[in-house]
């Protein structure tokens, strides 16, 4: 199912955006020279390798697509849902850097969050920049603070990439048409099995969700990636999502395979 | 049957499949899903949140890891990564037996050996620095979990922890040796190795210390931190006590004269000895202006 997936998400990707079929085919000689036939058709990925590929993959230019303003977003911020293990390994230890464990670092910041009851500014826990595996990130103006798992599944996140550690950053989006990142394009999101590739020929001004939530699955709401993001920008809450949620409140990504493969069929020739 | 390595989280649900998802775990496999969720520990929590029945999982899960490290040797050298990503579900779950495993291995080999083509990492490190990206550093602040604050006296191998905590007071994890020995009341505020690092390594051994102050883990704090700010009088050190509180967000303000400590989570009382006491006075009025002293003496 999985390689059935990726071709379809394939053709879909490369009808949409033509430009970048060369690279493709660079994707695809990295992924025959560690021996994988595409990124998620259930191969044993030991011993790094997965994170050797996604590494080289950078050569292929991330953030390479049409950049994205900020008087465009018609919002106030942009928010961006991570685990706190990544935000950890993804920024420079500040105050919580004094702290052994992961557990003593959530323990120090939910109890500054239930004094505050409010966002908190991340300047004040950790230092650096907010990067990710590939030195970029995701962001939307959709409030993803508000109901956890339901705000995620609307911008294509299923219960099996939420954490039970929860961090959700927000930036400031200033309306004075400066850039604030880019619109993803099919190489930045090609290791995920769920990414809604924008159509080069309507110049977006955005990158598009998957709604997972409507069925049968439909495009969402905005999002843009970004380079790396100082932290005093960005504040955030930490919301411990361990609760035990009713069934039909769940969206497992091995649940969604069919829908993902219709719509992607049905994303090589829509609009 | 677990579909292996995929981008979807898997779903153990007996013991032999976790025990085999926990193998793969340590082996690094699974990476799409672990640096989705930042952590193998993670993954875990995920996969038992995320279950039909969660508390059969989590006893599934529970049995296979005193199984797995019941297994374990740690003496067999691995990768670095295989014994982080150990490491990382100790200190998150702290099976019983984990911590005995730990000790043993420092007490009868002390070191972590390696296979690492990149690191060999048997050498013993010879700096602070080098200390802190070792494996024996993690190993250390996973025992951490093991013995947390108000210690439990039964603690069958708290003494083979104390005994490894003196056994690195002169090694580069000699300043955190020291922290986690005071916290646990085997050495006292005035034990003369801790003020002769206070004196040596001033800034190091306060910022060390102050997260006793500000940390979750209540114990003992008070009487540390007016320790703490006596001795840092006592040696002309408040301008270096000073630059470690900004650092973390802590501010000295007074009442009535004493000092206070405010945290970004309270305000503490510093409550110092008489010897101390007078020195806080000269220091105090010596920063006064000169309408500020005349303010105070009409105040008296």
């Amino acid at each position: 199912m999985w390689d059935l997936l990726y071709a379809a998400r394939l053709k879909a990707d490369l009808a949409r955006q033509p430009r970048h079929q060369n690279k493709y085919e660079e994707l695809q000689q990295l992924f025959d020279s560690h021996g994988f036939e595409d990124p998620y058709n259930g191969h044993d990925y030991a011993n790094n390798e997965w994170r050797e590929v996604s590494r080289d993959a950078s050569f292929l230019e991330s953030c390479c697509g049409y950049q994205a303003f900020s008087d465009s977003v018609g919002a106030g911020f942009l928010y961006r849902a991570t685990s706190f293990s990544n935000l950890l390994r993804y920024t420079s230890p500040g105050l919580l850097g004094r702290f052994a464990s992961e557990d003593n670092k959530w323990a120090m910041v939910q109890r500054s969050q239930s004094r505050t009851g409010d966002w908190m500014v991340l300047s004040d826990f950790l230092s650096g920049k907010v990067t990710g595996p590939r030195g970029f990130t995701w962001w939307t103006p959709h409030d993803l603070s508000l109901n956890v798992f339901k705000a995620c599944h609307q911008i294509g996140l299923p219960d099996d990439w939420i954490a039970t550690r929860v961090v959700i950053l927000r930036r400031p989006v200033v309306p004075n048409r400066s850039p604030i990142g880019y619109v993803p394009t099919i190489l930045d999101g090609f290791d995920s099995p769920i990414f809604c590739a924008t159509r080069d020929s309507a110049l977006p001004k955005f990158g598009t969700c998957i709604n997972l939530e409507a069925s049968p699955l439909a495009i969402g709401h905005s999002e843009i990636i970004s380079q790396p993001e100082d932290v005093s920008n960005i504040s955030f809450v930490a919301l411990s999502e361990t609760r035990r949620f009713s069934s039909q409140d769940r969206i497992e990504l091995d649940s969604l395979l069919s829908d993902l493969l219709r719509f992607y069929e049905s994303l090589e020739t829509g609009v | 049957m677990i579909e292996r390595g995929t981008p979807s989280i898997p779903r153990p649900q007996t013991r032999e499949e976790w025990q085999t998802l926990l193998h793969e775990l340590l082996e690094d496999r699974w990476s799409y899903i672990v640096d989705k969720l930042g952590s193998p520990a993670e993954v875990i929590r995920v996969i038992i949140r995320d279950a039909s029945d969660p508390s059969a999982c989590r006893s599934a899960f529970e049995v296979a890891l005193e199984h797995l490290i019941g297994m374990w040797q740690p003496h067999n050298p691995s990768r670095s990564s295989y014994y982080l990503n150990m490491f990382d579900i100790l200190g998150a779950f702290t099976p019983s037996e984990g911590a005995y495993k730990l000790l043993v291995q420092f007490e009868l080999v002390g070191s972590w050996p390696t296979d690492d083509l990149s690191n060999p990492g048997t050498s013993s490190p010879s700096s602070t620095v080098e200390a802190q990206s070792s494996v024996e550093w993690q190993a250390l602040l996973v025992l951490e979990r093991y013995f947390p604050l108000p210690l439990v006296s039964a603690d069958n191998h708290y003494s083979l922890y104390e005994s490894l905590l003196f056994s690195r007071i002169d090694s580069p994890y000699g300043i955190y040796s020291l922290r986690r020995l005071l916290e646990c009341g085997a050495i006292g505020v005035d034990d003369s190795r801790l003020i002769s690092r206070l004196k040596q390594q001033p800034e190091v051994l306060i910022s060390e210390l102050m997260t006793i102050v500000i940390g979750t883990q209540r114990s003992n704090r008070e009487p540390i931190l007016s320790a703490l700010f006596s001795q840092s009088l006592q040696q002309d050190l408040i301008p270096q006590f000073k630059q470690v509180l900004a650092r973390f967000n802590c501010t000295l303000s007074e009442n009535e004269r004493m000092p206070l400590l405010n945290t970004p989570f309270e305000t503490l009382d510093i409550r110092i000895d008489e010897i101390a006491f007078k020195k806080y006075m000269e220091m105090r009025w010596s920063s006064l202006s000169a309408s500020a002293r005349a303010k105070e003496l009409v105040g008296i």
